[in-house]
């Protein structure tokens, strides 16, 4: 399955789920808008990841992105 | 650029108030500084908003208004956003203005929908109104305010737009009517608690979903108006609701809004594509790239070494003390008040070589307030650029070798201006466990501004390659420590999730209010401290005692350092008065009793030594005294260890001959 910790700079996903990741952790990005079904974009992969979601940037390290599910958006 | 035409207009209420909620850093505290036209108490914990402030809005018949710290979403999940929690359940609320960020539509209006479901009478500003329309996003509010059925004004705090279109949208406000339909078992037990709740300010709606949520602030609210009874039954009716679905309820209840203010959004807004990257969005890309990071880093750092180290600590400092209070006021105090007090012990007190005005308030006024309030001003301006979250980023790695994530370089580079204030602000840590390592590593490995004027000073006086020295050795002390700390900690390590806001240009009224409010902080919290150490000091050197200490240090520091032992005063009294050790030291360099090698190591242990008493006694505030005791037994013998060590080390390889 594809994680954010996969997906290179620019391109646009759709998270598509976010399991295993701590319930603290979760509602911190839910707060930034991070829900399942929202299409984001990848800013840049170094050092960390970022990532746009609607003008948000939003930094997160990789340990983070490897247990966010995600699809390439069409 | 209102939206909504204001129809009628009610008389204001007597002993109602207004309060400006929202998001973090989307404008509330300018939007309030507008409103109320005059810059009121801002109380604020060094580094963040926490608690509330109040002022009036003029044009409003002096309506009393609350500005809160930002709340990303209820239920409330840190002490501060309970605090906002807590004003909507107890203050009656003529209105309640949603601050929002324009371009984050979809995150704005989650917090709409839900301030709209408390049944509070509730105003929307759009604010950064600028920042929407440079991205390329239209938004109309007229439509937004017609479907929301609340007022909808655009605003652009930081120029004053929109203002006159609030103030008129505010005499009349409304009580918010929104529903948002959830799942009908939810909906089904929505309306099964209707029955329980109480009266309240919000709508037993809001109420009934907080519960649901188990928001911690109306829990305790509603225990304290409701019967054991009454609250077990709310208690069974959310046990049995949850074991009916599959998904927490708080995460069914959040996607349903997010469907609703997708929807909303849809309709309301647009964007234009192909927009390019402003100036700004290239530079925050550029602020954390692997390479070009750095250089700028680097750029940042000078600027603020120059301006707080040589312009503060150096400029200012050299009129400040030398020159007015060592040169007029001092002498004056001593000769014409000194004279007047007829006991040589009270004349001491005060005017003697521990005097509390000769030695605690020369020091905390005429030292360290100059070097304090530079730093103040650049860490202000480095806040309102929107560059530290940047920094946090870019130092994320290093900072998880010591258990810590990137979040933790704030409270760092805050402790490079003063050690104390940093220690306090380890209170905008999530977990205890980063509290106390943050702690432990300001004390030991970061040398606050007093001290770091002083260590520059000295060493610009020896070779480079002893500054290399002196830093390598702080540096791997505090990721060794660091790591060390990390590993014996129970509790597990937060990884970095950090929202980086556009760069922007410093305001600079923003600035200076903040710059004012922790200088404030300063005189009522650290100055005392100086003076009670000063006291402490005072009492020694009249009992006879300081000598005896002095005394007892010299063969450690004679033997183990391998310093001269006149170098044990400048120890001790070091810790009161980081220029004391300098002048100390100073003065046997230039009597040639100071070898550079003997200046590295103890220019290096004094830096590892607690910075001064003020944030020893602060250590002991914030973590207690078990804590805060242990960390200051732990380090100074582990200072003079390494110390220790590194002369020999030096005297085996013979570096600094
Ligand atoms: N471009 C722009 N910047 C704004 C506007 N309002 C506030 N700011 C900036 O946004 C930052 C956060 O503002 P502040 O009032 O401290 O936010 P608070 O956390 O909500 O109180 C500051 O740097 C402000 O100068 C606006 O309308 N447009
Ligand atoms: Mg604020």
């Amino acid at each position: 399955m594809l994680t954010l910790a996969d997906i290179k700079q620019d391109q646009s996903i759709r998270i598509v789920a976010m399991p295993e990741l701590s319930e603290s952790v979760r509602k911190h990005l839910h707060a930034y808008g991070l829900f399942t079904g929202r299409t984001i974009r990848v800013l840049s992969t170094r050092p960390e990841m970022t990532i746009q979601i609607e003008e948000t940037e939003l930094a997160l390290e990789y340990s983070v992105a490897r247990h966010i599910l995600v699809e390439v958006s069409r | 650029m209102s939206a909504v035409a204001v129809s009628s207009q009610l008389p204001v209420f007597p002993n109602r108030k207004i309060a400006l909620v929202g998001n973090p850093n989307v404008g509330k505290s300018v939007l309030f500084h507008r409103l109320t036209g005059h810059y009121v108490v801002v109380s604020n914990y060094p580094g963040t908003t926490v608690g509330l402030s109040h002022g009036n809005i003029k044009a409003l018949e002096n309506i009393p208004v609350i500005d809160t710290p930002g709340i990303v979403t209820f239920p409330a999940r840190s002490e501060d956003e309970a605090v906002t929690a807590q004003v909507l359940l107890d203050e009656n609320l003529q209105a309640v203005i949603q601050v929002g960020d324009a371009k984050n539509i979809r995150r704005t209006l989650h917090l709409t929908v839900q301030l709209a479901e408390m049944g509070v009478p509730l105003v929307l500003a759009l604010n950064m109104f600028d920042e929407a329309q440079s991205r390329g996003l239209q938004i109309e509010a007229g439509k937004l305010s017609r479907l929301l059925e609340i007022p909808v004004i655009k605003t652009i705090a930081t120029r004053g737009r929109g203002i006159s279109d609030l103030l008129l949208a505010l005499k009349y406000v409304p009580a918010s009517k929104l529903q948002v339909q959830y799942p009908p078992v939810i909906e089904d037990a929505l309306a099964k608690m209707q029955e329980y709740l109480p009266e309240s300010l919000i709508s037993k709606r809001a109420l009934s979903l907080f519960w649901l949520c188990h928001d911690s602030v109306s829990a305790v609210w509603l225990s304290s108006h409701l019967s054991a009874e009454q609250l077990n039954a709310l208690v069974d009716l959310r046990t049995n609701l949850e074991l009916n679905l599959s998904h927490p309820t708080e995460d069914i209840i959040q996607n349903t809004r997010e469907q609703f203010v997708d929807s909303l959004a849809h309709q309301i807004s647009q964007k234009d594509i192909n927009q390019g990257l402003s100036i700004s969005g290239r530079l925050g890309r550029l602020a954390t790239h692997p390479l070009w990071g750095l250089p700028i880093l680097a750029v940042v750092l000078l600027a603020m070494y120059w301006f707080v180290g040589v312009f503060g600590a150096g400029t200012l400092v050299g009129w400040i003390e030398k020159d007015l209070f060592s040169g007029i006021i001092n002498p004056w105090l001593t000769s014409q008040v000194g004279e007047l007090i007829p006991w040589p012990f009270f004349r001491d007190l005060f005017f003697g070589q521990y005097g509390l005005w000769t030695m605690g308030m020369t020091y905390a006024l005429a030292l360290l307030f100059p070097i304090v309030v530079t730093f103040f001003i650049s860490f202000g301006i480095l806040e309102d650029s929107g560059y530290l979250p940047r920094l946090s980023v870019l130092s994320n790695r290093v900072f998880s070798w010591m258990g810590l994530n990137g979040q933790a370089v704030l409270p760092m580079v805050l402790g490079l201006g003063c050690v104390t204030m940093a220690t306090m602000t380890t209170r905008i840590m999530n977990s205890k466990r980063d509290r106390i390592l943050v702690t432990l590593l300001l004390a030991l490995a970061v040398p606050c501004s007093a001290q770091l004027g002083v260590v520059m000073g000295l060493l610009a006086g020896i070779s480079f390659v002893g500054t290399l020295v002196w830093l390598g050795v702080v540096l791997l002390v505090m990721f060794l420590i660091g790591w060390l700390a990390a590993q014996v900690m129970p509790g597990e390590r937060q990884p970095l999730v950090v929202e980086l806001p556009p760069l922007r240009m410093p305001v600079v009224s923003n600035v200076l209010i903040k710059t004012a409010a922790r200088l404030e902080w300063y005189v009522k919290e650290a100055l005392p401290l100086f003076i009670i150490g000063t006291f402490f000091l005072f009492v020694l050197d009249q009992v006879h005692i300081l000598p005896k200490i002095i005394q007892a240090l010299e063969p450690m520091v004679v033997n183990w350092l391998g310093l001269p032992s006149e170098a044990a005063t400048a120890f001790l009294l070091g810790l009161m008065r980081r220029d004391f050790a300098a002048t100390g030291l100073f003065v046997m360099r230039s009597d040639g009793i100071l070898n550079p090698l003997q200046m590295v190591v103890a220019i290096t242990t004094i830096t590892l030594f607690v910075p001064c008493i003020a944030s020893m006694f602060m250590m002991v505030k914030e973590r207690g005294w078990k804590q805060g005791l242990a960390m200051i037994v732990f380090i100074f013998p582990f200072s003079v260890l390494v110390g220790g060590l590194l002369q020999r080390f030096l005297t085996y390889t013979g570096w600094l001959g």
